[in-house]
C-alpha cells in the first residue's frame, strides 16, 4: 500500500465519524467514487459503528474503567476514553448476558448487576419468565394427570429424599 | 487506528464471549439439550433464555410488590425453555431425544422425580442436588398434541414456591 492509499485509509474513521471537512472531505469523497477498496473500508467501518451502536445500553458503573484496568494489568493505568468505553460496552454487553463479570468478584457466581435496565426490556423479561413458569406448570399438570397427584408432590418427595441422604 | 483497536477489542471480547457463552456448562444443574432443532427438524416455537442478570433485575424490581417472587428468582442462575410444535412424523424424534437426555441425566446422578410414558405424553422431571441443596431442575414433555417442551432451570429451586409464583403471573396454558 502506497502513501496515497495510506492517507485515505487513515481518514476512513474520521470520514465515517463525520469529522472530515473542507478540502479533505472533497478529496476523500472523490477518491471514494473511484476506489472500491476504500469503499469497502468505509462499509466495514460503518458496520462496526453500527454494531457498536446496537449494543445494549446499560449504565456503566463509575468504577468500570478501574475494574478493567485491574483485570488486564496489575497497575491501574489511564485508558483513552474511547477505548475504555469500547471495552466497557463490549464487556458489559457480553458479561451481562452471561450474568457475570469475570474477575470482578472474589465469588465466582455472583452476578455483576448493572444499575439500570430499560423498562421495556424488563417487561419483556418478565413476560418470558411468566411464560416459562406457565410451561413448567403445564408440564406439572400433565404429570399430575398421569400419576394422579400434583406435580409438586413427587418433586418434593424427591427433594426430601435428596436432603435426607445429604443430612 | 482507534477504530482498529476497538475492532480488535470487540473481537477479543466476542471470542471471549464465545467461550463464556456456555458459562453454565459444567455447573451442577445445567443441561445441554444439544441441537434440538436439528433433531426435531423444526425451529422452536418458543425459545426463552433468562440468565442471572435478567433474573436479578426482575427479582430486584419485584422486591417490594412480591417478595416471594424476588426471593425465588434471587436464587436462580438461569431459566431456559425450548418449545416445539411438531408434526406426527417428528414427534418420535423428540420423544427419542428426551429419552436420551433422561438417560444421560441419570448417569449424571440426577434424581428422577416424575417419569411418565403414556399414550398421550412422555414426561420427564429431574432434580439435581449438590450437597444438601437443589442445583437444578429439568423438565421434558412431548405430548400427542405435537408440543415438545424442554426446560432447564439452574439454581436453588423451591418447587412449591415456583408453583405459587407461576400461579400469580396468571398465565395458564392448561386449557389451550
Amino acid at each position: 500500500m502506497g502513501n496515497t492509499e495510506n492517507w485515505y485509509e487513515e481518514r476512513v474513521e474520521a470520514y465515517v465519524d463525520g469529522e472530515l471537512a473542507g478540502g479533505e472531505l472533497r478529496m476523500f469523497e472523490a477518491r471514494l467514487e473511484l476506489d472500491p477498496d476504500l469503499r469497502a473500508s468505509v462499509t466495514s467501518a460503518r458496520e462496526l459503528q453500527s454494531a457498536l451502536g446496537a449494543l445494549p445500553r446499560y449504565r456503566c458503573p463509575p468504577d468500570m474503567a478501574a475494574k478493567v484496568a485491574r483485570i488486564t494489568d496489575t497497575e491501574p493505568r489511564r485508558w483513552p476514553l474511547r477505548v475504555a468505553a469500547a471495552i466497557a460496552a463490549a464487556g458489559l454487553a457480553l458479561g451481562l448476558s452471561l450474568g457475570e463479570w469475570p474477575g470482578s468478584s472474589p465469588e465466582p457466581h455472583v452476578a455483576a448487576v448493572p444499575e439500570e435496565i430499560p423498562a421495556d426490556e424488563l417487561a419483556e423479561a418478565r413476560e418470558e419468565l411468566a411464560l416459562a413458569l406457565a410451561y413448567l406448570d403445564k408440564a406439572g399438570a400433565a404429570a399430575g394427570r398421569e400419576v394422579g397427584s400434583q406435580w409438586i408432590k413427587p418433586v418434593e418427595r424427591t427433594l426430601a429424599a435428596v436432603e435426607g441422604s445429604a443430612g | 487506528m482507534i477504530r482498529r483497536l476497538i475492532l480488535v477489542l470487540l473481537l477479543t471480547a466476542l471470542s471471549a464471549g464465545t467461550a463464556l457463552a456456555q458459562p453454565l456448562d459444567g455447573v451442577p444443574g445445567y443441561v445441554d439439550f444439544g441441537d434440538l432443532a436439528g433433531v426435531t427438524g423444526a425451529e422452536p416455537a418458543v425459545e426463552i433464555s433468562l440468565g442471572q442478570a435478567l433474573l436479578s433485575f426482575i427479582s430486584a424490581a419485584a422486591r417490594e410488590e412480591d417478595p416471594e417472587l424476588a426471593d425465588a428468582l434471587g436464587r436462580l442462575r438461569s431459566i431456559r425453555l425450548n418449545v416445539f410444535q411438531l408434526d406426527a412424523d417428528s414427534l418420535p424424534n423428540a420423544r427419542k431425544r428426551a429419552g436420551e437426555i433422561a438417560r444421560r441425566l441419570e448417569q449424571d446422578f440426577w434424581e428422577p422425580a416424575v417419569s411418565v410414558r403414556s399414550e398421550d405424553s412422555t414426561i420427564h422431571m429431574y432434580m439435581k442436588s449438590e450437597g444438601d441443596r437443589v442445583a437444578g431442575m429439568t423438565v421434558m414433555m412431548v405430548g400427542q398434541d405435537g408440543e415438545a417442551v424442554f426446560m432447564n432451570i439452574v439454581g436453588e429451586i423451591d418447587p412449591a414456591q415456583l408453583g405459587r409464583v407461576a400461579a400469580r403471573f396468571g398465565v395458564d396454558l392448561n386449557h389451550r
